[in-house]
């Protein structure tokens, strides 16, 4: 189609796309700014760094071409990079929906009340998300001491005798982190959704019970859900990314690295080869994986999306 | 719509009303009289029911006679004995037949006295140049220390300005070094802590006494010894009366800027600068001034600062101060103010200062009338001295409650071990003796403190917070004795809550903007800017902080300098400041190189390195990072300077060990800590302990401090947060070097633990946890200053942290060396072998440097002892003894401020410090033994095969970066 379109007007395809660049040149210059930051920061590293992964790279001198190296190291050898992947795996598995479903439930029970109280409401558990390092608090908490908070607890209870070692008992530790990340989590989503919520459009609810809607439950899935797909599609996406790049919150509460690696996580594994060991190439292979990981569970998302209202 | 201008326009009106107002008319009616107290001739005696009592009931034991005498003079040169390496002098500094004594001297005066009783004593000394600390002596009259209080009597070195202040190329002000400035002076034999606000009162029989000075810290020149009449002094009534013949001058107003003192006691009382109020005498809303002094700084007790200022004619003076006490909340700070040496009369004893948030011109006086002062035409001076005051009293109170009711906890410990059983009974109140009387006492005596507390300051603040708590849980035992256990854990904190009242209380904090020596009719300043002024300020500073830049730090001048290097440092802005001003006094002008010093986060270093923008020299890195640079080739190898050896001479072997790669050394030692062992006296005494000498020891003394719930502290240091490297269990090592262990073996290619006794020591370390249950996670300051951990090893600068925050147990702890281990000698001898591990800070030059031998200049100059001494006393002069500086200088070690006792156990443990190498994939060894612990420790495994199984680990990363790096 395109090439008649060419021949009838006796222009070349490339004299085409400039005329029509010229002729809608203002979106394009409302575009760029956006557009070259967006390329600068984002995608021009996410290539680098894929050229990168094919090559030792140690930081301090010039990369050298090594193949496929990094890869077959990283799923043959490292096991390591096993045990951060299934820590990574369950912290997302866990966390994301866990908290994804418990954001939108507490958004909906919340939009029910009246304004004053959903304000306040709102921000109570939007307050971790942005009050920065303050999960710092559960180290007090989990303190292995005797005076840390759960271990006097529950030694006052007489649940145990000796305080447990929250943060270095590999038993306890992806409990700790999965808690405070669920805690951590909540915000984001939620804020969207109570957005969401807010934005449905009321009369559809009347010609919903007109239609023959019976219950809340019909209500929420016929309606409520398939109106706020957006918010939906922007929770999910928030969700997943932060589920697999759990790393902060492991390194600040169960050390880094942490004992027998039991709160390792791909975001942590990718940092001690960065920084501490020097592997910029080795830490790009990882980097590429994790980013084959958020993008498969991406398209795994949108798909069950699409689903809701059906 | 029309609403929203209304009020807008009733708002801008208003404002407009309350900024002419303020301008004109309420600073007109300024009551410079206003915060003036009540002078209170209280006896603190009265309140005599603690610990240094001890001074009161020496009071006590004999007659109660204060002889008016002339003054005794016992001439320094004349001594009966003399221990030690003293010196007669002939003349020092102006003055004739003089004594110096050594920090370790005993010298013993005889005095003929023909009345027996009370006297004073004062020396007249001179602060002979040491290490910069108080010099202290233990005083015996006739044979022995007559009270607690004798056995470390303060006397203070004199510091000043170094030069004027000045001002570097952007025109802010430069803040003088503080230097000694000594000359002979005199000063009375006083409580240095300052909870007995007079000068001590010693008692001499009649006939022949001796005196003897025992030395404690630092040397001290003596030229005599007086034994003075003990007086009182006149009250403001009888001082008035006796110049009232005198004038009261007319139209006189002079300013004494307070920055710009004569001499003072401390290095840390330096001119500081306030923004806070824009008529702080001199301001500059974009520049930095120093315009005060004190503050924080001019807390401790008994610190004092001297002004000098003339007076045209003879006369009645009034003295008015700019000042602001804001930092004492809901206290009174005091102070002596003495005119010429000499408080003028009673009411300038304690002279208080009410807290306020603003800064005030406050008229010496009270609350109705100011005090007249009689000034002679000429130079006179002022000087100001902290007192406790009040408090001081208080103070001691609260330091007995504080050691009874930690002696009361550790008694309960015994029966119930520090987390007792909820549900049980330990019948306490039939186990320890009179529980509930001993209770019952502690909660009047603290009532009663909390009533003087409120008196004093006129209302409750958080510091009666803190009594109200403890009182409150008192009251709960002495209800329900049986239930006392539960509540353990909140007592013990609340304890420690009160030895946080004696700091919040001994604090004293004042800072000075300016004096004003003026007649009585003078037209004094306002002590605050109106609305507009200082909101216009306000602004200008806003709006200057876009041009200033921060992270660099100015030059003072222009060298001729060819050479230019850029440093990085990741340390303190306080550090960084005392740095550069030492480069600009001492390195620039000498060497003719210009140093351009930058101040940044130390994750930094890598990327900058990578993109070629990194620095020539980096400081303060960890001491894994230089190694680990060193295999890419980043960093310039030391070794290839001529005189390398000879500047590594200036450390101790094992300082320079993590340093080592492949033959190259490629970085110098900053700093060096050690392990050594801390210890409580008193309840080692107690309970007839010895601190453990041998590892065998400590294994022996287990089961008598477990009797007793009392624990051992070894450290398990954890990473937590940043990224970093975990170097190697400290106590694990020291066993492990102790029982002839190598970290790497087969040149460095594999990990040493699992040969020789390695495993052994292991799973003794182990052991420690796993059998005789010591605490994996504590905190050991904490438990340190409540007994329950009377016993811990940990690194040697817990020692400051320990001298300046824990002021309830001050006398009360040593250290000494680390456990060893015993070695046969050879001889069929034994030694014990004291070797440990240290951990550190370091500076080396980057391989893009391109002027390499100017960047090692300016290490050597750094790293030299001259400049290591200055920057550790400038770093103690500015943030206090909390900041002592651990140098890996050696011969600088020898210079900064540790008493003679304390240096030589120090030393004594450095010698046996050994180094922990760097290898490639070193980071592994620290991080899996830590794992191999863990596991044994979670999982109960074998201690012995599990550390086989990690050392395989920590072997593969060895060998997987030897090959990286082409090593085999």
């Amino acid at each position: 189609m395109n090439r008649t379109t060419v021949g009838s007007t006796g222009l070349t395809k490339r004299q085409l796309l400039w005329k029509n660049i010229k002729k809608s040149k203002h979106s394009y210059i409302l575009l760029a700014p956006y557009a070259i930051l967006f390329f600068t920061f984002t995608v021009i590293p996410v290539f680098m760094s894929l050229g990168i992964s094919f090559s030792y790279f140690n930081l301090l001198e010039a990369p050298r071409f090594v193949g496929l190296s990094n890869y077959i190291k990283l799923f043959l050898e490292d096991e390591v990079f096993i045990i951060a992947l299934k820590n990574t795996l369950i912290l997302a598995v866990v966390t994301g929906p866990v908290s994804y479903l418990l954001a939108f439930l507490f958004a909906w029970l919340i939009n029910e009340l009246g304004p004053k109280l959903r304000s306040f409401l709102t921000l109570i558990f939007y307050a971790p998300s942005i009050s920065g390092n303050a999960f710092l608090m559960w180290l007090i908490i989990f303190s292995g001491d005797v005076h840390g908070y759960a271990n006097a607890f529950l030694i006052n209870w007489g649940f145990i005798d000796n305080p447990i070692q929250w943060l270095k008992d590999p038993d306890y530790m992806m409990l700790v982190i999965i808690i405070v990340q669920l805690w951590l989590s909540l915000g984001v989503s939620f804020l969207a959704f109570i957005a969401g919520l807010q934005s449905v459009d009321r009369s559809m609810y009347e010609a919903g019970a007109i239609d023959g809607i019976r219950n809340r439950w019909q209500e929420l899935w016929h309606i409520t859900l398939p109106s706020m797909k957006p918010q939906l599609m922007f929770g999910a996406v928030m969700q997943i990314t932060t589920s697999l790049a759990i790393a902060e919150v492991s390194m600040q509460l169960v050390g880094f690295p942490s004992v027998e690696y039991a709160g390792h996580t791909i975001v942590t594994h990718l940092i001690d080869f960065g920084t501490v060991r020097y592997d910029l190439g080795y830490a790009s292979a990882i980097a590429t994986i994790l980013f084959l990981i958020m993008m498969t569970a991406n398209l795994l998302v949108r798909q069950i999306l699409r689903k809701v209202g059906n | 719509m029309k609403k929203i201008y209304i009020v807008l326009l009733s708002i801008t009106v208003l404002f407009f009303a309350y900024a002419t107002l303020d301008a004109f008319w309420w600073s007109g009616i300024e009551d410079y009289l206003e915060f003036n107290e009540e002078y209170d001739d209280s006896d603190s005696s009265e309140l005599a029911y603690f610990d240094i009592s001890d001074y009161y009931t020496y009071l006590e034991e004999y007659d109660a006679f204060y002889p008016q005498v002339d003054t005794i003079t016992i001439d320094a040169i004349h001594y009966s004995e003399s221990v030690g390496d003293n010196e007669v002098m002939d003349s020092y500094a102006g003055v004739d037949d003089v004594l110096l004594t050594d920090e370790s001297s005993e010298v013993t005066w005889q005095v003929e006295v023909d009345q027996a009783g009370y006297y004073n004593l004062v020396l007249n000394y001179y602060p002979y140049s040491g290490k910069s600390s108080g010099i202290e002596r233990a005083v015996y009259i006739n044979g022995e220390i007559p009270f607690e209080g004798a056995e470390n009597i303060t006397f203070y070195r004199i510091w000043g300005n170094e030069t004027s202040i000045t001002q570097d190329v952007n025109g802010n002000d430069i803040r003088p070094s503080q230097i000694e400035t000594p000359f002979w002076n005199s000063m009375y034999f006083n409580d240095h802590v300052g909870y007995i606000d007079e000068p001590f009162a010693f008692y001499f029989h009649s006939g022949t006494n001796t005196i003897q000075l025992v030395g404690v810290r630092e040397p001290l020149m003596i030229k005599s010894i007086e034994l003075q009449s003990v007086e009182t002094l006149m009250d403001y009534d009888t001082y008035e009366q006796m110049y009232q013949s005198e004038s009261v001058v007319e139209d006189q107003l002079e300013f004494i800027q307070a920055e710009e003192q004569s001499y003072s006691s401390s290095p840390t009382l330096y001119p500081l600068a306030d923004r806070t109020s824009v008529k702080t005498m001199p301001n500059s809303a974009s520049l930095v001034r120093l315009n005060t002094i004190g503050g924080n700084n001019w807390r401790v007790s008994g610190d004092f600062i001297v002004w000098t200022f003339q007076v045209e004619e003879s006369g009645l003076y009034s003295i008015s101060l700019r000042v602001k006490q804001r930092l004492a909340t809901g206290m009174n700070v005091y102070r002596n103010i003495y005119i010429d040496d000499e408080i003028p009369f009673q009411e300038m004893e304690n002279y208080a200062f009410v807290y306020d948030t603003n800064w005030r011109i406050q008229t010496l006086g009270n609350e109705e009338e100011e005090y007249l002062f009689y000034l002679t035409e000429g130079t006179h001076t002022i000087k100001m001295e902290v007192s406790l005051g009040d408090y001081g009293a208080v103070i001691g109170q609260v330091q007995t409650s504080i050691n009874n009711l930690n002696k009361l906890y550790r008694e309960i410990l015994v029966y119930t071990g520090p987390e007792p059983d909820q549900y049980r009974d330990y019948q306490l109140t039939e186990r320890i003796d009179n529980l509930v009387e001993r209770i019952q006492a502690e909660r009047d005596s603290l009532a009663s403190i909390r009533e003087t507390l409120i008196e004093i300051s006129g209302s409750k603040s958080e510091k009666t917070g803190i009594l109200d708590t403890v009182i409150l849980q008192l009251d709960d035992f002495i209800d329900k004795p049986r239930e006392i256990h539960t509540q353990l854990l909140t007592f013990n904190s609340n304890i420690s809550s009160l030895g946080t009242l004696v700091l919040l209380l001994s604090a004293q904090p004042l800072e000075i903007d300016y004096f004003l020596v003026h007649s009585q009719d003078a037209n004094l300043p306002q002590s605050n800017a109106s609305f507009v002024s200082s909101l216009w300020f306000k602004i200008c500073s806003f709006f200057s902080t876009f041009t200033t830049d921060y992270s660099s730090l100015g030059a003072t001048g222009d060298y001729e300098t060819d050479t230019t290097i850029e440093v990085w440092l990741s340390i303190g802005r306080d550090q960084a400041n005392v740095l550069r001003k030492l480069i600009d006094e001492s390195f620039t002008p000498i060497s003719k190189i210009q140093v351009d010093l930058k101040l940044v986060n130390s994750s930094v270093l890598l990327p900058a390195t990578l993109s070629n923008v990194g620095p020539d020299v980096a400081m303060g890195l960890g001491n894994s990072i230089p190694v680990n640079y060193a295999m890419r080739n980043a960093v310039y190898d030391l070794s290839q300077f001529e005189d390398f050896d000879e500047v590594a001479t200036r450390f101790m072997e094992s300082a320079m060990v993590p340093f080592e790669y492949e033959g190259g050394y490629y970085a110098l030692p900053e700093q060096q800590t050690f392990l050594m062992m801390f210890y409580r006296t008193d309840i080692f005494e107690e309970l007839g302990l010895e601190p453990p000498q041998t590892w065998d020891d400590v294994i022996a003394l287990i089961p008598d401090l477990q009797k007793h719930n009392l624990e051992f502290y070894l450290p398990i240091p954890i990473t937590q947060g940043s990224v970093m490297n975990l170097a190697p269990n400290p106590i694990f090592s020291t066993l492990f070097y102790q029982n002839g262990g190598t970290f790497y073996t087969d040149g460095n290619t594999r990990c040493g633990f699992d040969q020789g006794s390695g495993p052994e020591v292991f799973e003794m370390w182990t052991q420690f946890y796993t059998d005789y249950s010591f605490p994996v996670q504590a905190d050991f300051v904490n438990r340190f200053r409540s007994g329950q951990m009377p016993i811990g090893i940990t690194y040697y600068n817990v020692y400051n942290t320990l001298s300046v925050f824990a002021p309830e147990i001050r006398g009360k702890w040593d250290f000494v060396l680390v456990p060893g281990t015993e070695v046969d000698d050879g001889n069929g001898g034994t030694y014990i072998d004291r070797s440990t591990v240290s951990s550190g800070t370091s500076t080396m030059i980057m391989n893009d440097c391109e002027d390499k031998e100017a960047a090692w200049e300016f290490l050597k100059w750094w790293t030299s002892t001259e400049t290591q001494v200055r920057f550790g006393r400038e770093m103690e002069g500015i943030l206090g003894a909390a900041a002592r500086y651990p140098t890996a200088n050696v011969e600088a070690m020898s210079q900064l401020p540790w008493t003679v006792s304390e240096y030589s156990k120090l030393m004594e443990q450095w010698e046996w410090v050994k180094g922990i190498p760097e290898v490639p994939g070193g980071y592994m060894t620290g991080r899996h033994l830590d794992n191999a612990f863990r596991m044994v420790y979670n999982d109960n495994t074998n201690a012995r095969e599990t550390l086989y199984d990690y050392v395989q680990v920590i072997n593969a990363e060895i060998e997987s970066k030897r090959r990286e790096f082409g090593l085999d």
